[in-house]
């Protein structure tokens, strides 16, 4: 709250600089404005920014890390009944003594005697703590300002290019926020290899990769938690490959023909009905998707495997039919099919891009010969934009291995080695919410497998994409 | 390139050995054709013959509906959203707009040579094999190779492809793909083949190369030729149509028409005045 | 030579073709008719899936009320405690001696209309009672939804002809609700406690209020941060930035963080935001956070095509009257650009709205019962919302997950009509 009124402040005082600073440029000049490098308004810019900019920075470094810092400094000079504790507990007494500061609420534990003062004692010096560093950044704040002023007003003369600093300024700007997206990048890739190197200290990388058992449970006993193959991730490889290859086969064959149908044959009138209608199909949220599969299409394809399988039973097929009556809710098919209604836009859209990508010209050239439309579109132009639509099928694969939703409300939890669509499997992304939602203990390997989970989900996807979209660059190029 | 000849004065020679054929037989016969494009029309009554065995250019400024009479002869109007063809154009005195005329069938018979080359991103071979396989021409794989060799030979390109058939037609240079297609358009022996400004993307050699063949083909095939370039039309043709906004203002054999028009509106043109 | 082969004999080449016709025309037929039926089956899964949504969840609309006039028997409230009281008791009875029945000593009555009544009424008389302890031992009137069985059943989806020991009200109490319907005790109406309350254990008095609020707030953390450095970087790669190695990189890197997985995101932010930078958990803030991260490429890819349909003589115009390159893209390209820009930016948003995975992983899935305090306190958003009530068990959050899907979906809907709207108002062709 504090961060808000100082920051409202300091946009005020800039706003003065800015004034003020203007009006020095006409001053300097005696009344002949004209005589300036710049129009005043950038004299006025150049002192705002330096008041405003370098004190605003602080302050925010201030809110956004401050919390840390404070953390920190609390630590310093714990009392003896503190020293005491374990580590883990030392965590929840800080955080406890913070909360209470902040007029939170503590977690349950019970404090008594020497501890119960230490935090009571700990819980006002935090608050110390917290308003020191809140007016200190202020302060510091105001004093960077200040100099701010003084650095730029005196600068201010005709001769000042003042037009040029301030493009200077916005020049840093944007090369800030270009370069946010490298960030994005480097913090994922970082935060990724960082937890999963944690995680490979506990369990070796060859038996997560290689390893054909996934049991994470297991490593909520301590003493327990390296137990042989109880991280081995390869039946949730299997399982992400099953449902992405039967949500592959429902979307690109869907995809592909409507895509071939919107731009081949469907007149103006149909493609701006139909393709509205598709992307509202791509605009429903996937939790929305989840729900459909989780609550509709689970119960129909089960109490239809279940008819058949009663229809079957005591005939010469008795295993098959005693298997199709105990089919579940959670089968592999279902999360796979939903997943590919899903995908159907997605395909589609991207297909009907690089097909509209192939030159006209082939076609009449097509047709000319006395070709039919489907000889045209069978033998011309899907050759020619077949690398363009297996980019697309390429990107729709990255979509369904990444994709959570459906499978964690859909797919089960079992990790099974099977191929089966009936079964019930479970995948990675369904395992990183699982291992994530819940009570977490940040540091136990159950919790750090996630990111490892992660890592590789991340490293799959980046290959497609960037397989993929590397040939439909070249594919553009082609035809441009 | 060919703005340069149209607006330069005309010193055309026409090569008297080319001397239109008045009683050549009809193998094109329009009449009365209208085109609307929507609620446009681009074309008004339109009658013109074309001769058997011979080469007829069509000219005019742009926009003067010369290329939309074109392809109203092999129907790829067709594939025009709201496009509207009325009159007759008659092929061997059936008309192609008929109800029992099957485009496909029409399309075989009538091939298409286009302003920009457009070889298929597939071999030379299958470039020039395609139409005799989707219409199931040749009955072996022999037969195909040897239509494909004729065709190119006829084309004049054998000779620089032969040892390449099955390289990407693509990689060719403008002027031989001009020839690729041409090649892909005799491949299933048409009767008459139509050129909308075959050489408007080309330099001035591969024009003549092309120009060289329209009239060795001429033997065998009826060409209709549309061309911004009026000294190609008088090179290549027998018979010249000059159209103006959409009419066509006079038509008769190439040697007349360049040297003695009867319309003001084609002595402009030819002279240069406009276009 | 096989030029013999050649010649053109048109009888022979046109029986060729006719000979191979009607198979082609078949066979185009045949494939022009996949792609309808591709577009038909695209068309219904979207007719079926919107379908059942409106169907299972349109119900959730309309609610149930009963009205009972309560004495507050002053022998059972202590006036100097009231919290202490059994209200829901003072309601059964009252609901009891409205129906003209006496409680059994073991309570086993009052145990079953306390099924069918929601303990919303009780609140409200505590509420009540408090702010006005004198009506204590006075007839007071209070109206409030009966619990979700009892509407599900005059819903008729909990049905009288489902065998007794099968569905979870019996038969007393299903003659019960007919009678205070009968009577007019219980009414129904439109459901405004659905959109004016936040999530409850009790399905009857669960809404989506804290939910939208929480929406909201984090796509407004996710705006103010997503769009203006979207829409600078944009600027810059696509008008100032040389074209070299580097911005070859940045390019390349923004195509692929678009296509990065969301639940990625979600790692970053529970990795990054929270636990380094100690962000607190669930938090608009952190949502937004996540979120704005996750739309960063979109809106520059948006942004950046917007700019690209600038045609290139608005900017030699500005440069050739001596405007400096930054004069020339904020003055005139960016103006122009404006429409596309925040139609791609509206669009992001829209699906930043609908992204449930990100927000899982940064604590997002704890049971909020109101409104959230403030950016950084405990939230929870329109799908989360989905997504935690599709996993409860009570039947009446079935009906309630559908309900807020169809919240949900009026949001987006809107915010697409708001960008194809923008989109056909400004559109400009050059």
């Amino acid at each position: 709250m504090l961060t808000w009124i100082a920051l409202t402040a300091l946009l005020l005082f800039s706003l003065a600089t800015y004034m003020a600073g203007r009006r020095r440029a006409v001053a300097v000049t005696a009344g002949k404005p004209a005589q300036l490098h710049s129009l005043p308004g950038y004299y006025g810019s150049y002192a705002a920014l330096w008041a405003g900019v370098p004190a605003a920075l602080l302050i925010l470094l201030f809110a956004m890390f401050g919390g840390r810092l404070e953390a920190g400094l609390l630590r310093v000079d714990p009392p003896a009944a503190v020293q005491e504790l374990t580590a883990p507990q030392q965590d929840v007494f800080y955080d406890d003594a913070r909360a209470i500061a902040r007029g939170g609420t503590p977690s349950e534990t019970i404090y008594d005697g020497a501890l119960k003062t230490a935090l009571e004692d700990k819980a006002a010096k935090s608050q110390q703590i917290s308003s020191l560093i809140q007016y200190g950044s202020i302060g510091l704040g105001a004093i960077l300002a200040l100099a701010g002023v003084f650095i730029a007003y005196p600068r201010i003369s005709p001769q000042f290019r003042a037009r040029n600093k301030v493009e200077g300024w916005v020049a840093g700007l944007f090369v800030v926020c270009s370069v946010t997206a490298i960030l994005t990048t480097a913090g994922i890739i970082a935060s990724l290899v960082w937890e999963s190197w944690r995680f490979f200290q506990a369990v070796p990388v060859h038996e997560f990769l290689l390893g054909t058992e996934w049991n994470p449970q297991i490593a909520m006993r301590a003493d327990q938690f390296a137990g042989a193959g109880a991280f081995g991730a390869v039946p949730l490889f299997v399982g992400t490959f099953l449902i992405m290859l039967i949500a592959m086969m429902v979307a690109a064959p869907i995809g592909l023909f409507s895509a071939i149908y919107l731009s081949e044959y469907a007149s103006p009138w149909t493609r701006s009905v139909v393709k509205p209608l598709l992307e509202i199909l791509a605009g429903v949220p996937t939790v929305v998707y989840g729900f459909f599969a989780a609550l509709t299409v689970g119960p129909l394809f089960r109490s239809f495997f279940n008819w058949i399988g009663a229809q079957l039973a005591g005939g010469s097929f008795d295993g098959l039919a005693q298997y199709l009556m105990q089919v579940q809710n959670q089968m592999a098919l279902v999360a796979g099919a939903v997943m590919g209604i899903m995908l159907i836009p997605f395909v589609s859209s991207l297909s009907d891009d690089i097909i509209n990508a192939v030159p006209q010209s082939l076609r009449d050239g097509s047709l000319a010969m006395g070709a039919t439309r489907s000889e045209t579109v069978k033998k011309v132009v899907l050759p020619a934009a077949l690398p363009g639509i297996m980019a697309a099928l390429l990107l729709a694969v990255s979509r369904a291995v990444g994709e959570t939703m459906i499978v964690t409300m859909a797919a089960g939890l079992q990790a099974r080695m099977t191929l089966n669509p009936l079964d019930t499997v479970t995948t990675v992304t369904v395992q990183i919410v699982t291992l994530l939602t819940g009570d977490q203990e940040f540091d136990s390997p159950k919790t750090l497998s996630a990111f490892g989970l992660g890592l590789t989900l991340f490293a799959v996807t980046l290959m497609l994409n960037i397989v993929a979209l590397r040939i439909v660059r070249k594919y553009r190029e082609q035809y441009d | 390139m060919a703005h340069d000849t149209a607006t330069a004065p005309v010193h055309i020679a026409v090569d008297r050995g080319h001397a239109a054929l008045p009683n050549a037989p009809i193998k094109i016969r329009a009449r009365d054709v209208n085109v609307f494009y929507g609620e446009k029309q681009a074309l008004f009554d339109v009658s013109l013959d074309v001769p058997e065995n011979s080469v007829t250019a069509l000219i005019g400024p742009s926009g003067c509906g010369k290329s939309t009479f074109l392809r109203s002869i092999n129907r790829m109007n067709d594939t025009v959203a709201g496009c509207k063809v009325t009159g007759r154009i008659e092929l061997d005195g059936e008309d192609v707009n008929d109800r029992s005329i099957d485009p496909v069938v029409l399309r075989a018979r009538v091939g298409m040579v286009f302003q920009k080359p457009n070889p298929f991103p597939k071999t030379i071979f299958e470039n020039v094999a395609y139409g005799p396989r989707i219409h199931g021409i040749a009955s072996g794989k022999a037969e195909l190779e040897a239509i494909v060799e004729s065709s190119l030979k006829r084309a004049g390109l054998w000779t620089e492809v032969a040892d390449r058939l099955h390289q990407p037609g693509t990689g060719l240079s403008g002027g031989q793909q001009q020839r690729l297609v041409i090649a892909r358009a005799i491949a299933v022996s048409p009767e008459v083949i139509l050129m909308d400004e075959p050489c408007s993307a080309l330099d001035p050699i591969a024009t003549a190369r092309i120009e060289e063949l329209i009239d060795e083909l001429r033997n065998q095939y009826c060409i209709v030729i549309v061309t911004h370039s009026m000294a190609q039309a008088a090179r290549v043709s027998q018979k010249t149509a000059f159209f103006h906004l959409g009419k066509l203002v006079e038509a008769g054999p190439t040697g007349e028409i360049f040297t003695n028009p009867r319309d003001s509106r084609t002595q402009d043109y030819i002279t240069g005045r406009f276009g | 030579m096989t030029d013999a082969a050649l010649t053109p004999s048109a009888n022979s080449l046109r029986q060729t073709v006719e000979a191979r016709l009607k198979k082609r025309h078949a066979q185009e037929m045949r494939f022009r008719l996949y792609g309808r039926l591709a577009i038909v089956i695209a068309l219904s899964f979207l007719a079926i899936l919107l379908g059942r949504i409106v169907t299972q969840g349109y119900s959730t609309f309309i609610d149930y009320q009963i009205t009972v006039p309560v004495h507050l028997d002053a022998s059972k409230i202590d006036k100097a405690d009231p919290t202490g009281a059994n209200y829901d008791m003072l309601v059964a009875n009252s609901v009891l001696a409205k129906l003209g029945e006496t409680d059994d000593e073991f309570g086993n009555k009052s145990g079953k209309v306390l099924e069918i009544m929601s303990n919303d009424l009780g609140f409200q008389l505590l509420k009540m009672v408090r702010e006005d302890p004198s009506l204590i031992g006075k007839t007071v009137t209070v109206t409030g939804p009966v619990k979700s069985d009892a509407a599900l059943y005059f819903k008729d989806q909990i049905k009288r002809a489902t065998p007794e020991d099968e569905r979870k009200l019996d038969n007393q109490q299903l003659d019960w609700m007919d009678k205070l319907k009968a009577s007019g005790a219980v009414t129904s109406g439109f459901n405004t406690g659905f959109l004016t309350r936040s999530d409850s254990t009790e399905p009857e008095q669960a809404g989506v209020l804290g939910a939208i609020v929480g929406s909201l707030m984090m796509l407004l953390v996710t705006a103010t941060l997503a769009i203006p450095i979207g829409v600078l970087a944009a600027t810059y790669l696509e008008e100032f930035a040389p074209k070299n190695r580097w911005t070859d990189l940045i390019e390349v890197n923004i195509n692929n963080l678009a296509a990065v997985p969301s639940i990625v995101y979600g790692l970053l932010g529970l990795a990054v935001f929270i636990n380094w930078m100690a962000v607190p958990r669930s938090s608009p803030l952190v949502g937004g956070l996540v979120l704005a991260l996750m739309s960063l490429p979109t809106v520059i890819i948006a942004t950046r095509s917007a700019l690209k349909a600038v045609p290139p003589s608005i900017r030699e115009a500005a440069l050739g009257v001596g405007a400096s390159r930054t004069q020339t893209v904020f003055h005139h390209v960016l103006p122009l650009a404006m429409p596309g820009v925040m139609t791609g930016a509206i669009l992001s948003l829209a699906h930043a709205l609908g992204e449930t995975a990100p927000l899982l992983m940064i604590g997002m899935v704890s049971f909020v019962p109101g409104v959230p305090e403030g950016f950084t306190g405990a939230a929870t958003v329109l799908p989360v919302q989905v997504f935690i009530w599709e996993n409860a068990s009570e039947r009446g959050f079935h009906e309630r997950t559908a309900a807020a899907i169809i919240v949900l979906l009026v949001f987006m809907i809107v915010m697409n009509l708001a960008a194809i709207l923008l989109r056909r108002r400004f559109e400009r062709r050059w």
